[in-house]
């Protein structure tokens, strides 16, 4: 009887195989990935357990569960299979390592099922997913009693019926883990296991990050994806890596605001598409109000669309905020996704919002996203800084960016002039020269217009000499740090909070902390979940004001103003105003001031209209504290 | 339905970046949309504009080598050659309401519909074809429009209001064919400057006002019943002469 | 000498409160002009026809040039008294300025006065006479129009609405006819059109978008607005852009009826018949394109019910719009968002409805002349950009709008 179940396990094992070749073959019909496999194989088990554990354990108790269920599952099964060494089959202690495993996966088992008592949370999916832990429950238990067996019932009478009872309900647990597998949550394991070892974005492990968008061949037949078969093979095993654990849904600002966005019902409806199975198989939360569409699909049928399986208002929701991206422990790149949708749908169909539609049409005829002259941008300064000519050289050239065009945040610019003539800086800007650095035709997928945008920048910083960029807008910092390199544009980058922070701890500004009602800092997603910089702007904005708050959702995880991504151009009909959540939360917080670091958390945040917390820039805050020597 | 656009080599307004001209965009939009065969004809060099009108969905696109002949008569000895569309008649020219980087007079339109006999409507809007007879509207300000019938074949001129802007598309720019044809050894552009005609910078010029309230604050009404201030608002819009009564 | 200087002694004098010498009152330059317009509770109280009047030349039927944006304010300029009763003969002129003016419904439009003004400049120049080309069926309150616009000659022609062809038919025999030194346009619709068909037909040198027009030099935008062409000769046909040169404020003229018989001449163009157009039909407020519409009633944060919003804006039959907070909440469609991410407007006439007015959506109002706001907030962005404030709830006010709409069509 052991000795059966011992081979059922192995029948099972083959089976996994199988289905997990035809994964393989799906994910093949993918394009070409170029994939370290023997750095990524070796770096496998330092992935999942430290940088994917990581992110699990963000969620209190899921760790705990994931380590007890897959844990006990998967030593108690390798262990059973083993077992057809002759020396492991009778050994007691051996099988006394089963019976633990066996009993940790049950234990794993009845976390699994807490989560979902008495209901489940809705962020958690159904269908298939209130099987696992009843599955799981039935593998532990049926391999637990198989241990036991061999370990303390070894010659009862007793032990022939309950060795058939366990048989039967290894055999029942065996095809349900496999109909799991095949169809369901279980294909994580699998699926996860090579998106760990073929990950787009090596970078991001160890602590890395690497969050800029690669640029695009336009000589390619098909720019973007428009079908499953565009996307690169990892990333559509990256998909099927999904455990839907709805973590990207809570963290998502355009699902919170009712903007036809789930992030995680994005990814099914990748999964859906490649099986086309008509989407009925994703139980979970779905995109919010999103019309319906007629879920058809296949590996070479388009993707988007109403005749599609992801409607074309979930594409242009995305804030491209990475706040999914961040929260997801499977590490899928869903911005990565949305924006090769969008190069699919932008570059292939030309099928855009029609704000989007203009505002990429003026990018590509007037370098400007907002169709104004060039020559006007520094004009609502009104201040008399140096224009950095061509072959001339300067110590700081200052980006001003797209923001300098908007009143309200001209006074920001002014503030930081100020604050750089005060501490003795030599800087320039380029005036009429300066041309939009195309970050946001490059998020709306427009990856051609960018391109010619940022030959341009290049051509016009290529002809100047300085040793820094600094630029108040985290968007043109992103761009000019992180994504022009691929292109040959390579500078040294600063964001102003940072150049101000040197400044203040060098000692060539001092403040004089004010006693100002509480403040809280709103991380920009492009600066804090982009680049990482959370810290500078903390520490400034602790000498300058003496009393700050954080909001709940602060640093990596902070949410965003609603204004990235070409959201706001998209025009995506919402429920409510992301600026506005993101205003609750500062007033929830105690915030009395929300201090900000970006053009358009500026303008979204000062959108918020009644009773709010005023909205200050931190270059605003530090030239107020700031003390003349 | 064969349809030939009129394509300038356009500038931007703002940047002075070469840049196609909203008409004709909007022409492309409504000939796409009238359906049946559609040529953009260009009189002059084929510059990455062309490209860009292609953007837009137009598959094909002639650049015109105007050889010794003057533009109009070489873009009217096209039309009347049939060498558009393979000895096929031409049917309708559509052209935008004027070009944007070269004198800009808006008049060529006018004057090739005097060299081709046809007649000539501008600012349409919307365009239905029927059996030699083209119904057009036609946008006049303030939202007023007029419908007209023109006996084909007609030139056309498109409003930059007509809601017809096709999507424009990195594929489609790649896709499009430009073609030359005639003479390309191009003569210069017409010389705009002149004995008597003199080319300079633009200067800006204060317009004269309209009557109008500047922005000192007008009447204010503190808390009034609402039936006052109702009465006040009718009042002041009747004043205006934008609400009509009586009727 | 008609630009007005500012006498800073004189404001001065005026700022002064009454009795107690040397100590300046507190109200802003802008408004001490006023201050016989205060009511009892202090209110300021507009006078919209003497801020009309204010912008006119003084002693002259014509507006002045704006250079600072305040135009109106000033009024310290000593109004010049001329009689207008005698008429101006030119009958032996040396050459002839021809107009072809637009005439909506049958009067001289603001364009074909401001057309007729350069005529006349250029004919006074020359010693030229102007001659008017007019449809033949007016009625003699048009002909003392004309007379006041400065026009010679009147050309009764018979132009034909439904077919432009033949309407340049007749005015390029009238130009075969008078041979006049240039003839000129307006640049709108029609006349811009016309000036082409007849540059065309009868072709004559052309110059359109006019925006400088005198004796020595014609000037007009070309190459994307970027450059300037100058004609030092003026062209043969011109069509004038609106609000460039000064309607003509002087004595009448005789505006006498010229004929075109002992013309044998066969016309030189088409005959018409090709194209037949039908009068125009104003567009539906409720459907038209915000950025044409020529009366907007938007709603903002204050308004709540948007059934009666969506009523009270048919009643008035005006375009309904809306702000990008009521947009964003889905209350109203998107394509209505007045503003700088929505559309820009070019109406008369703009009634805002709880809209306290960002900055964003104030760029929206672009050449709106007129603004009417309701708001609670008596220092709202939108007040100060208001003609007519109320400072009362929106939600109150509509429902009593709508009912005096409803009565005075009762009566």
């Amino acid at each position: 009887m052991a000795w059966l179940m011992i081979g059922l396990v192995w029948l099972l094992a083959i089976a996994v195989a199988v289905g997990a070749a035809g994964f393989v073959r799906l994910w093949r019909r993918g394009a070409p990935a170029r994939v370290d496999w023997v750095g990524g194989l070796l770096a496998l088990p330092r992935r999942y357990l430290v940088d994917v554990h990581h992110v699990v354990e963000r969620r209190p108790g899921a760790g705990r569960m994931h380590v007890l269920a897959a844990g006990g599952l998967l030593g108690s099964l390798v262990l059973v299979m083993l077992a057809m060494l002759p020396p492991l089959g009778s050994s007691r202690i051996y099988w006394g390592l089963v019976l633990a495993c066996a009993l940790a996966g049950m234990a794993g088992s009845a976390l699994v099922r807490a989560r979902r008592v008495p209901v489940r949370p809705s962020f958690l999916s159904g269908g298939l997913f209130n099987w696992l832990a009843p599955v799981l429950a039935a593998m532990t238990g049926a391999i637990a009693v198989l241990a036991a067996c061999q370990v303390v019932l070894a010659y009862t009478p007793a032990r022939q019926g309950v060795m058939a009872f366990a048989t039967m309900l290894l055999a029942v647990g065996g095809f349900g883990l496999l109909g799991l597998f095949l169809y369901g949550p279980m294909r994580h394991a699998f699926a996860g296991s090579t998106w760990l070892v073929a990950h787009s974005r090596p970078g991001r492990f160890g602590g890395g990050r690497d969050t800029a968008l690669q640029p695009l061949d336009l000589t390619q037949p098909v720019l973007g994806a428009v079908t499953p078969g565009d996307f690169a093979w990892n990333m559509l095993s990256s998909f099927d890596a999904c455990i839907q654990c709805g973590r990207c849904e809570q963290a998502c600002p355009a699902f919170a605001a009712g903007q036809r966005l789930n992030p995680k019902a994005l990814i099914q409806g990748m999964v859906s598409a490649m099986r086309d199975d008509g989407g009925a198989s994703y139980t979970g939360s779905p995109a919010p109000n999103a019309p319906p569409v007629a879920g058809n699909g296949g590996m070479d049928h388009p993707v988007v669309g109403t005749d599609a399986m992801i409607h074309p208002d979930t594409l242009w929701a995305c804030t491209t905020c990475r706040a999914c991206v961040e929260e997801c422990p499977m590490m899928i790149e869903h911005v990565d996704t949305v924006i090769a949708l969008r190069r699919g749908q932008t570059l292939m169909h030309g099928d855009v919002r029609p704000g989007a539609a203009q505002v990429l049409r003026r990018m590509r005829d007037s370098a400007e996203p907002g169709g104004r002259p060039l020559s006007e941008r520094a004009d609502m300064l009104a201040m008399d800084i140096p224009v950095l000519k061509e072959g001339e050289e300067t110590d700081i050239l200052l980006w001003l960016g797209e923001g300098a065009y908007d009143r309200r945040y001209a006074r920001t610019l002014q503030a930081l002039v100020r604050l750089m003539r005060q501490a003795g800086l030599r800087f320039a800007i380029l005036g009429e020269a300066e041309s939009d650095c195309g970050d946001l035709a490059r998020r709306l997928g427009d990856e051609a217009t960018f391109q010619m945008l940022a030959a341009d920048v290049i051509t016009t910083l290529g002809r100047r000499k300085f040793s820094t960029i600094v630029t108040a807008d985290p968007h043109c910092y992103n761009m000019l740090r992180n994504e022009y390199p691929a292109l040959g544009g390579i500078w040294r980058v600063r964001h102003h909070t940072a150049l101000l922070d040197d400044l203040v701890t060098q000692g060539r500004l001092v403040l004089a902390a004010r006693d100002l009602p509480p403040v809280a800092w709103h991380d920009p997603c492009y600066l804090a979940r982009y680049n990482g910089e959370t810290q500078a702007p903390r520490r400034l904005l602790q000498a300058a004001c003496t009393r700050t708050v954080e909001m709940e959702r602060h640093g990596m995880q902070a949410m965003c103003c609603g204004g990235g991504g070409g959201n706001p151009v998209s025009d995506v009909d919402a429920q409510v105003r992301i600026p506005d959540l993101r205003m609750g939360q500062a007033r929830d917080a105690g915030a009395r001031i929300v201090a900000v670091g970006c053009p358009g958390c500026t303008a979204m945040l000062e959108g918020v209209t009644g009773d709010r917390p005023e909205v200050r820039d931190i270059a605003e805050l530090v030239l107020d504290a700031v003390v003349r020597a | 339905m064969r349809t030939i656009i009129l394509l300038s080599a356009g500038y931007d307004t703002v940047s002075g970046r070469p840049a196609p001209v909203a008409g004709e965009i909007g022409a492309i939009g409504m000939a796409l949309a009238l359906g049946g065969e559609v040529l953009g004809v260009h009189v002059g060099p084929a510059g990455p504009t062309m490209r860009e009108y292609a953007g837009y969905g137009l598959e094909r696109i002639v650049a015109l080598g105007a050889g010794q002949a003057g533009v109009v008569e070489a873009l009217a000895a096209y039309i009347r050659s049939g060498a558009a569309f393979d000895g096929a008649p031409v049917d309708l020219v559509l052209t935008g309401r004027r070009g944007s980087g070269g004198e800009d007079s808006g008049l060529f339109p006018y004057a090739l519909a005097h060299a081709l006999d046809w007649p000539i409507m501008r600012d349409i809007v919307a365009i239905q074809a029927t059996q030699g007879v083209v119904e057009v509207e036609q946008a006049l300000p303030r939202g007023v429009r007029r419908r007209a019938h023109v006996k084909g074949p007609c030139v056309l001129g498109v409003h930059e209001m007509a809601p017809f802007t096709p999507a424009f598309s990195f594929a489609a720019m790649r896709r499009g064919e430009v073609l030359t044809y005639g003479e390309t050894a191009d003569s210069p552009p017409a010389d705009m400057a002149g004995a008597d005609m003199q080319i300079r910078p633009y200067r800006a010029r204060p317009r004269l006002i309209q009557a109008q309230a500047s922005g000192t604050g007008g009447q204010v009404m503190i808390d009034p019943t609402p039936q006052a201030a109702a009465q006040a608002i009718r009042d002041h819009l009747v004043m205006l002469g934008v609400l009509q009564t009586g009727r | 000498m008609t630009r007005l200087r500012p006498d800073p002694r004189a404001l001065r004098l005026r700022r002064m409160t009454a009795g107690q010498a040397g100590r300046v009152r507190l109200v802003p330059a802008a408004l001490a002009d006023r201050a016989g317009q205060v009511s009892p509770s202090g209110r300021l109280r507009r006078d919209p026809r003497a801020e009309r009047q204010r912008l006119l030349v003084p002693g002259l039927a014509r507006a002045r040039l704006v250079r600072d944006g305040r135009a109106g304010t000033g009024g310290n300029a000593t109004p010049v008294q001329e009689a207008r009763s005698q008429v101006t003969r030119i009958d032996d002129p040396q050459c002839l300025v021809m107009v072809v003016p637009d005439l909506p419904d049958g009067r001289p439009g603001r364009l074909d006065r401001q057309v007729m003004g350069a005529a006349r400049l250029l004919a006074d120049a020359w010693k030229g006479a102007v001659v008017l080309c007019c449809p033949a069926s007016l009625d003699s309150a048009a002909y003392t129009d004309f007379a006041q616009a400065g026009a010679d000659r009147v050309v009764p022609l018979p132009l034909d609405p439904t077919d432009p062809e033949r309407s340049v038919a007749a005015i390029g025999d009238a130009v075969a006819r008078f041979t006049p030194r240039t003839v000129l346009f307006g640049e709108s619709t029609d006349g811009g059109d016309m000036a082409r068909r007849v540059a065309v037909a009868t072709g004559r040198s052309f110059m359109g978008d006019v925006e400088v027009l005198n004796p020595r030099n014609a000037i007009r935008p070309a190459m994307a607005r970027r450059s300037e062409q100058v004609a030092s000769t003026l062209p043969g046909i011109m069509a004038l852009s609106p609000d460039r040169v000064a309607p003509y404020g002087g004595n009448a003229h005789e505006a006498r009826v010229t004929g075109m018989d002992g013309d044998d001449r066969q016309s030189p163009v088409h005959g018409g018949g090709r194209i037949r157009v039908a009068p125009p039909q104003p567009g539906d407020p409720a459907t038209m394109a915000l950025a044409e519409a020529p009366f907007v009633v938007s709603a903002g944060n204050g308004v709540t019910d948007f059934d009666m919003f969506r009523q009270m804006v048919s009643a008035l039959h005006a375009s309904p719009g809306g702000s990008r907070m009521v947009c964003d909440a889905g209350l109203l469609p998107r394509e209505m968002q007045v503003g700088a991410s929505g559309t820009v407007l070019d109406a008369i006439c703009y009634v805002a409805m709880g809209i306290s007015g960002t900055p964003q959506h104030l760029q929206g109002l672009g050449r709106v002349e007129h603004v009417v706001a309701v708001n609670t907030d008596l220092h709202a962005a939108m007040v100060e950009r208001a003609g007519l404030s109320i400072i009362a709830d929106a939600q109150l006010v509509m429902p009593a709008l709508l009912e005096v709409l409803r009565n005075g069509t009762e009566e």
